[in-house]
């Protein structure tokens, strides 16, 4: 029963409106001061000031979710009847940890550096800047660099992405417990710019000294003459519309800035006007395919080195063989080095230990077991653990897929896999936010006159997606009696804003990447970083906090690529800056 | 005139009092009775049902559902012009969600963890007793269901620091556990999750649906592979790892709580653990969510409906993402092709009361309330009045739905997934004391 107050406040309610009237003699409406929802003009969707309609969906109509997301199933996966089951499958893989044994994720080991996908991207995101290196601080998505700094070559004695866990007996490649990561503040740009804007407001500029003594690794024999840096996992939505850009358009993007910058002369020949054999795809495990008539693979576009392509043998399809050593079809060797072998079976403990564990036929250590006698088993735990490369793939199938424990069995299903794969070339870009807004229509604007969308290239129009399709897929799709290059998310013809030139750049920073050349990283959806993920840290280590760190680490060095554009942005006014930021964060 | 009006006003809304509407002081809203889910459901064990797939798919169909009913909710709000009285009523609804909803179900999960704790810390194994056990296998699942109420609100402290994977991660890594057995344990592996958190405590409590006899804790296990190892042994990890669960458990309280008298002993052991309990811009999750689109207030939700949004549809941490999680993955990986290896709790056979609960969780999200009862604060009373019922028939009519069909499924849900794919299911004990259902 109503109160006396509320009694008087309702008859007086009544009185102003007539629709409470009809409201309570309806029945089934009534009178609120909350009134009724009434719908709002739409902005979303719709050209506003210099942005056109198209840029609301950076990954185009078929590669973009409404959503502030980074883990949504683009239309290209919602569009295609039963698509969206074998995503969220495949997402498990991903998102869930590996265990050695244990179905439906089994097969970690003998050394992994991390035990799943989400360990490295967190929420899906980019990695979160660390002060320790942890193989199980899930967040960590730092992949330790160590190579030589005379030749920029890799060491070899442990993986060209170390590992630093491994399963009983054997012991990780790198004692963890021993690296050390310092953070250090830059107290004066190398080029001359002050650190703090004209203005007055101050900025600080930290980075990463890592280091790892030689007693940290478990190898015979021990690497001598290194360096070490850290690099970060990006986030992974989008990567199917980068593979669905043509290698043409790429290769065309390089000629343009040939022109003006000088680029890695690694992947492009500067006489030719081309890239290099060595920009496209080949391993001893996949076919080229019938890419491009066949004369050579797709062109590698993944990785800050770009190192990887397409996506389907790209940074996440090799990552889930061989950042958990977990095998596939495609894959039947292990993800070791001969020098890491040969310590361990060196290694009175590891030699012990199998002869204690491994006599039973369901013992993981079993294969590794050979006569039982102490020099039977050192000589096979050399013999496996060396496994890897394609070449050695007899003795893998001898006694790690034929024999006991594993009876035949892959560890990762082909169908496993190709889950993995809709989920990874289906993530959607989340739309753009706020392009109405006065202050990012400004920053959008000083953006592209400064010089930064030269590198940041807006926009790209997809080809026909036409995919090269890897090896375990194609079993699957072969299985099922299906085309394989028809049974992945794909993106024909779609203009798409992921701000990147797919271009290698240098900025010379302070403890700078490894051979200095880094991919333009894209900058679509990462202004919903904080609120996605919690975080925020950009740059390939971590080492920028903000946006504006970021920006000013471009200008770190005179020699950098993005110098003057930096210098530029040092110039405005605050919130000409904050422009800049708030359009980034934006799209 | 007035008269007239006040006499028709009443009239109508005095018919309306019967189905407990009620107008609030400050926003005169309406008050009205939500659709709601039965307190318990009889368990289905009827043989012939375990081969009809019509169970499973009913549940998958109706999780399905809700997820529309969600969708649509979201998005009335989102393409709403909503007025000041609207907002303002919204951010009391976030407010709520978090006072009422959000920390005391993680209050009450770090209660029952902390019970957990030191249930298991009382066990001597020689003068364990079953009764004993019972308990800590009791503690286990009043804490389970905690936790899975609290998955509609993964978003926030569960997801910026990773808390998920860290104490629910399956199945859970056991020949890594035995190593650990085998050559004694150190700190170390106690950083890698594959082996801590519910699933691990899972296998130690429980067995083949049943809890663990005292005699296999008293002497040895007789699992597979697990022979050499003794109770004792397993005892001693359980409380090792319930300790680093009640610290997470701890961890989400106080990070959604933020810093108060009466949780000072929590913030501490959270602090001891090297954990961080605030957003990156030093705000409690609370304060993040209740303060979104405030200018100046370092909320990482850039406007209301941002945060709503994330509360009701986003893809994940929202009431959306679990419903999907359910339907889609929990139950449809398992049961669409009978691949059991896809069933989250193996040992306790708690899986349709998880996804029960998963869905309760939403309910909870939508009521403002843990009890049932629409907080005079909530999108429950939000849409009520602002005339927009069918918004309200579509979330509630169709959590109602999905609890029910869930609870219908047969149990328990590992047998119903094996026999519904005419797999034999070669688990050894018996299925008359599965420990499924309430």
């Amino acid at each position: 029963m109503m109160n006396q107050t509320n009694f008087v406040k309702f008859a007086y309610i009544g009185m102003l409106s007539a629709f409470v009237l009809t409201a309570c003699s309806n029945h089934d409406e009534n009178a609120s001061g909350l009134g009724s929802l009434t719908p709002e003009e739409q902005v979303f969707g719709k050209a506003t000031g210099n942005f056109t309609a198209e840029e609301w969906y950076p990954g185009g109509q078929l590669g973009t979710t409404e959503k502030a997301s980074y883990s949504a199933p683009a239309p290209a996966v919602s569009n295609v009847t039963g698509m969206e089951e074998d995503f969220i499958t495949g997402e498990g893989f991903f998102s869930k940890l590996y265990t050695f044994e244990q179905e439906p994720r089994k097969g970690l080991g003998p050394a992994w550096v991390r035990n799943s996908c989400i360990a490295c991207h967190p929420s899906y995101g980019h990695g979160k800047r660390q002060t320790e290196y942890r193989a199980n601080q899930i967040g960590n998505g730092y992949l330790l660099v160590i190579y030589h700094p005379d030749t920029n070559g890799y060491i070899t004695e442990v993986t060209g992405m170390p590992q630093t866990q491994a399963m009983s007996p054997f012991k990780a490649p790198i004692d963890e417990n021993q690296i050390s990561i310092e953070w250090k503040n830059v107290t004066a740009m190398e080029s001359g710019l002050p650190m703090q804007f004209e203005d007055g407001e101050e900025y600080s500029l930290i980075y990463p000294e890592v280091t790892i003594p030689q007693t940290a690794f478990n190898t015979n024999p021990k690497p001598t003459n290194y360096e070490v840096r850290l690099e970060s996992t990006i986030g992974i939505y989008g990567t199917g519309l980068l593979d669905a850009l043509t290698d043409e358009d790429i290769e065309a993007q390089w000629l343009a800035e040939s022109k003006y910058v000088e680029l890695n002369p690694a992947l492009w020949d500067k006489e030719a006007g081309t890239f290099k054999a060595s920009a496209y795809y080949s391993a001893g495990y996949n076919d080229t395919g019938t890419f491009r008539n066949g004369q050579h693979g797709p062109l590698k576009r993944f990785t800050y080195a770009m190192t990887r392509g397409s996506l389907q043998d790209g940074a996440g399809a090799n990552a889930i063989w061989n950042i958990t050593n977990v095998t596939r079809s495609d894959r039947h060797f292990l993800y070791t080095t001969p020098a890491w072998a040969k310590a361990q079976s060196e290694d009175a403990e590891v030699i012990q230990y199998i002869k204690e564990h491994g006599a039973a036929a369901s013992s993981l250590l079993h294969p590794y077991f050979a006569d039982g006698t102490d020099e039977g088993i050192a000589a096979r735990v050399n013999e496996i653990l060396s496994c890897s490369s394609i070449a050695k793939k007899e003795t893998f199938d001898k006694y790690l897929f034929n024999g006991a424990p594993y009876w035949g069995q892959d560890e990762m299903s082909d169908k496993q896999y190709y889950q993995f794969m809709v989920w990874h070339r289906g993530l959607a870009v989340p739309a753009a936010r706020n392009l109405h807004d006065a202050e990012v229509q400004r920053g959008k604007e000083l953006f592209s006159q400064m010089g930064c969308a030269q590198c940041h290239r807006p926009s790209w129009k997809t080809g026909s997606d036409n995919m090269w399709v890897d090896a375990s897929i194609k079993a699957y799709a072969q299985s099922l009696g299906k085309n394989a290059t028809d049974m992945l998310p794909k993106y024909p013809n779609q203009t798409i804003w992921p701000y990147t030139d797919m271009v290698q750049h240098r900025l010379f920073m302070k403890n700078d990447i490894r051979t200095g050349w880094c991919r333009t990283t894209p900058l679509w959806g990462r202004g919903l970083s904080r609120q996605l993920t919690g975080a925020d840290d950009r740059l390939h280590d971590c080492r920028a906090r903000t946006v504006l760190e970021a920006i000013m680490w471009h200008g770190y060095s005179k020699a950098s690529d993005a110098y003057r554009a930096t210098e530029k942005f040092f110039h405005l006014k605050k919130e000409e800056r904050d422009a800049i930021i708030k359009f980034i964060e934006s799209i | 005139m007035a008269t007239l009006m006040m006499g028709l006003a009443f009239a109508g809304c005095s018919d309306n009092d019967n189905n407990n509407e009620n107008k609030d002081d400050q926003f005169n809203i309406v008050t009205t009775t939500p659709l709601v889910d039965q307190d318990s459901y009889a368990q289905n064990t009827t043989e012939a049902n375990y081969s009809n797939k019509q169970f499973g798919q009913q549940a998958i169909d109706d999780c399905l559902n809700l997820i529309s009913g969600l969708e649509n909710a979201s998005t009335t709000i989102n393409t709403s012009k909503l007025s000041e009285e609207q907002e303002a009523y919204l951010r009391k609804v976030l407010e709520t969600l978090v006072g009422n909803v959000i920390v005391p179900t993680y209050t009450q999960l770090a209660d029952d963890v902390e019970d957990l704790e030191s249930t298991l810390n009382g066990l001597t194994v020689h003068s364990i007793t079953q009764a004993q056990i019972d308990k800590a296998c009791a503690d286990f699942k009043q804490a389970r269901l905690n936790w899975e109420r609290s998955e509609a609100f993964l978003m926030g402290a569960a997801s910026d620091f990773d808390i998920d994977p860290t104490i629910d991660s399956w199945p859970l890594n056991r020949s890594l556990l035995l190593n650990y057995f085998n050559n004694g344990m150190d700190d170390e592996m106690l950083e890698d999750a594959t082996i801590l958190g519910f699933h691990a405590l899972e296998f130690i409590l429980f067995r083949n649906g049943q809890n663990r006899k005292v005699a296999e804790l008293q002497g040895n296990d007789t699992y597979t592979n697990f022979e050499n190892i003794t109770g004792a042994q397993e005892l001693a990890y359980a409380q090792t790892i319930c300790t680093l669960l009640k610290q997470r458990c701890f961890q989400l309280q106080v990070a959604w709580e933020g810093e108060t008298a009466a949780n000072a002993n929590r913030v501490a052991i959270v602090k001891a653990a090297n954990l961080n309990y605030k957003t990156n811009s030093g705000l409690s999750y609370g304060e993040n969510l209740a303060k979104a689109g405030i200018s100046g207030s370092k909320s990482s939700f850039p406007t209301l409906k941002s945060a709503i949004a994330q509360v009701l549809s986003d893809d994940e941490g929202s009431c959306l993402a679990i419903c999907n999680e359910v339907g889609t993955a929990k139950i449809a990986n398992p049961f669409s092709a009978g691949d059991i290896a896809y069933v989250e709790s193996p040992y306790s056979y708690n899986s349709i009361t998880d996804f029960r609960d998963n869905i309760r969780s939403i309910r909870n999200v939508w009521l403002g309330s843990t009890d049932k009862i629409a907080n005079k604060y909530s999108f429950h009373t939000f849409f009520a009045s602002v005339k927009s019922e069918k918004v309200n028939t579509a979330v509630e009519s169709n959590y109602v739905n999905a609890i029910a069909s869930i609870s219908n499924m047969p149990a328990p849900f590992v047998k119903y997934c094996s026999i519904v794919w005419g797999k034999n299911f070669d688990d050894p004990d018996n299925w008359d004391s599965i420990s499924e259902e309430e």
